[in-house]
């Protein structure tokens, strides 16, 4: 099978997995761009809680990938809330990123998502993460160890959120 | 294991509602899977609107409601009934075998048909499963709703997305559909005359053969559902208005069910039902309390609608537009219509009235076209390439489908089937007119919205072909045939 190839309109196709999350990555820019972060936030911080900036802010993918509605729905994200800060300038310099590499799925999702979203995180652990702007112009979740402590301090996050 | 279990749930729900409305007929027990499941939709619908979460206490109070209303108004046959229990349970066994077959084929097949929108309607799923469901926005609420979602959240909670035999279930329903009509309104005489069984036979297999409908059955969308709902209505007012229904009860349950998961199916989902349930308020025969119960009932479906729609963009600090206020005032036409069904004008041209609604949609249709010419001729261009050229992934299949019911619906001498024509002959324009609420045509391509939407008209189409095709009551158009004494078709 093309594990790489889209056969979503075909009558019927039998693919090698039942799961639709993992089906899209594989074969789909737009599921790599707007449903792989949501899954990968599912996956490895579920019910953490996530800070959003309150102004809105554009990136490479759907408007409401990374909304409320999003995060708190197909990315398992355990609570929100809203602050007024600046996407671009909340990440500490030299952050840690988070290791996905084995769970991409396919190189060509590997290589697509890896240009468009980043996690800044030390470890599965962290209680709190926000949506952030990083230096490639990625679209990133960073924990509260990766964002800059005045503007965690302003956001009025707890580390044990 | 929770979709053998909610699979179990619905047949079993089915199975009471016969049993509650039994009429010496176990027919029903075909659309026993179709009946529970749309009505536990509809109760996840009531809890989510008026409440924003999925209550277990509300959900099962609901039902206990529902099934205890239902006894209660049946009490008088309720001791009777009670006899015909192994008449209904060896049957509903079997259905219940069938039903768990198709759970178990479409949960090891990994056949799942899918674009962008899947994953919007199971964002919603998941919102409803997290117990977010608050945090509805205007896109989601308008457009994916709550039925689609509604059938898949459980999967939620088993670390799945989607319920994998929730689209084959509904197909397979629509076949149920399409039989238990034909079993209702030939009667005795269906299983004994060939030619109805090879009518309804051969609807059913071209049915199946149609590409988009096969890709349909294992999609994660709204389309074949809201297709079912609106199916189930039409198919019972057809047998309610020509007096061949079963349980006249029992009907009234899988219509209101209906009702209530089309309007939270699709945007367009409460004009369909209203289409597929208008031509029963104008019909004689049919008792006027009959008609108010149904009409009220889509009333309340169509007020939780609106109720719903204007608190999520109340909540989002927005001013509702007018269109959300469109399904209570469809209700209540529909209120109207069965007000004044009893008027002698209206008993001596409900025919006629039928036909001028009609022609009044496909005028409509020439008047929006007149008024934006570029977006109803890219439209046209686009869907033209789509359901005749093979972009859409038709084949031939629609056209052929749509030709053979023009043929049908212009040769065929009853007016038994008219209230089936007019939801099947209506839906197309309607669902092409959805054009001019945008500012974008329709485009060339299977992805696109009404070569998608298609679909809801493709059961009622082939319902109404089969159902006609079985009969020989035959003449030109617009030519009067001679009266002649007709055999009845109930053996």
């Amino acid at each position: 099978m093309d594990e790489g190839k889209r056969h979503n309109y075909k009558a019927l196709h039998r693919y090698h997995t039942a799961s639709l999350i993992e089906i899209g990555i594989m074969t789909s820019n737009s599921a790599r761009r707007d449903v792989a972060p949501l899954h990968f936030f599912r996956e490895n911080f579920r019910g953490a809680q996530i800070v959003l900036p309150t102004s809105r802010f554009r990136g490479n993918h759907r408007r409401d990938t990374f909304s409320g509605s999003a995060l708190l729905g197909l990315g398992g994200a355990g609570s929100a809330i809203w602050c007024n800060y600046n996407v671009a300038e909340a990440l500490i310099d030299n952050p840690v990123e988070f290791d996905l590499t084995a769970q991409f799925f396919s190189r060509p999702s590997r290589n697509f998502i890896r240009r468009h979203f980043a996690i800044y995180a030390i470890d599965q652990n962290s209680p709190a993460f926000f949506v952030v702007r990083d230096g490639n112009n990625r679209t990133a979740f960073a924990d509260i160890n990766n964002i800059r402590p005045e503007i965690v301090e302003m956001c009025g996050v707890q580390s044990d959120a | 294991m929770h979709e053998f279990f909610m699979a179990t749930i619905f047949v079993s729900l089915g199975a009471l509602f016969l049993f509650f409305n039994y009429n010496k007929s176990i027919s029903e027990l075909l659309v026993s899977y179709f009946s529970g499941f749309a009505a536990f939709i509809s109760t996840i619908i009531i809890s989510l609107v008026l409440i924003g979460s999925i209550n277990f206490m509300f959900v099962v109070s609901l039902f206990l409601i529902l099934l205890l209303g239902n006894a209660y108004v049946q009490r008088a046959r309720l001791a009777s009934n009670v006899r015909h229990i192994p008449t209904i349970v060896l049957p509903a066994i079997g259905v219940w075998i069938v039903s768990l077959t198709v759970v178990f084929v479409a949960r090891e097949a990994n056949l799942v048909s899918w674009h962008s929108d899947s994953f919007q309607y199971l964002r919603v799923a998941a919102l409803i499963a997290e117990d977010n469901f608050d945090m509805m926005n205007r896109n989601l609420a308008e457009q994916r709703m709550i039925s689609t979602p509604a059938m898949h959240f459980l999967s939620f909670y088993f670390d799945e997305h989607y319920a994998r035999s929730a689209a084959p279930l509904v197909s397979v329903s629509i076949i149920s559909i399409i039989v238990f009509t034909a079993l209702f309104y030939f009667g005795g005489s269906f299983l004994k005359n060939w030619k109805q069984l090879i009518a309804v036979g051969v609807s059913i297999l071209f049915l199946v053969s149609i590409n988009r409908f096969v890709f349909h059955s294992f999609y994660v969308n709204g389309h074949l559902l809201l297709a079912a709902c609106v199916l189930a209505i039409a198919a019972n007012v057809v047998l309610l208005a020509s007096g061949r229904s079963g349980s006249r009860p029992f009907a009234y349950i899988l219509i209101g069910a209906s009702i209530m998961v089309a309007c939270f199916t699709r945007p367009e989902g409460f004009m369909l039902a209203a289409l597929a349930l208008g031509p029963l308020m104008l019909w004689p025969g049919v008792p006027a309390r009959e008609k108010l119960l149904i009409a009220g009932w889509y009333l309340i479906c169509g007020l939780l609608l609106s109720y719903f729609l204007i608190s999520v963009y109340a909540a989002g600090g927005h001013a509702s537009p007018l269109r959300n206020y469109a399904a209570p005032v469809a209700g209540l036409g529909l209120m109207f219509a069965a007000l004044i069904s009893n008027l002698a004008i209206v008993k001596a041209y409900h025919r006629h009235m039928l036909h001028l609604a009609e022609a009044a949609v496909w005028l409509s249709l020439a008047v929006l076209a007149l008024m934006s010419p570029a977006l109803f001729w890219a439209s046209l261009q686009a869907t033209y390439t789509n359901a005749l050229g093979g972009a859409g992934a038709w084949g031939y299949g629609f056209v052929l489908l749509y030709v053979l019911f023009y043929i049908f619906a212009l040769t065929y001498r009853s007016d038994d089937f008219l209230p089936l024509r007019f939801a099947a002959s209506t839906t197309v324009p309607i669902l092409f007119m959805l054009v001019f609420t945008r500012t974008s045509p329709y485009r060339v391509g299977d992805g696109d919205s009404f070569s998608r939407m298609l679909i809801e008209a493709v059961p009622l189409m082939v319902l109404f072909i089969a159902l006609a095709a079985a009969n020989d009551r035959w003449g030109l158009p617009f030519m009067k045939t001679r009266k002649r004494k007709e055999a009845p078709d109930r053996a």
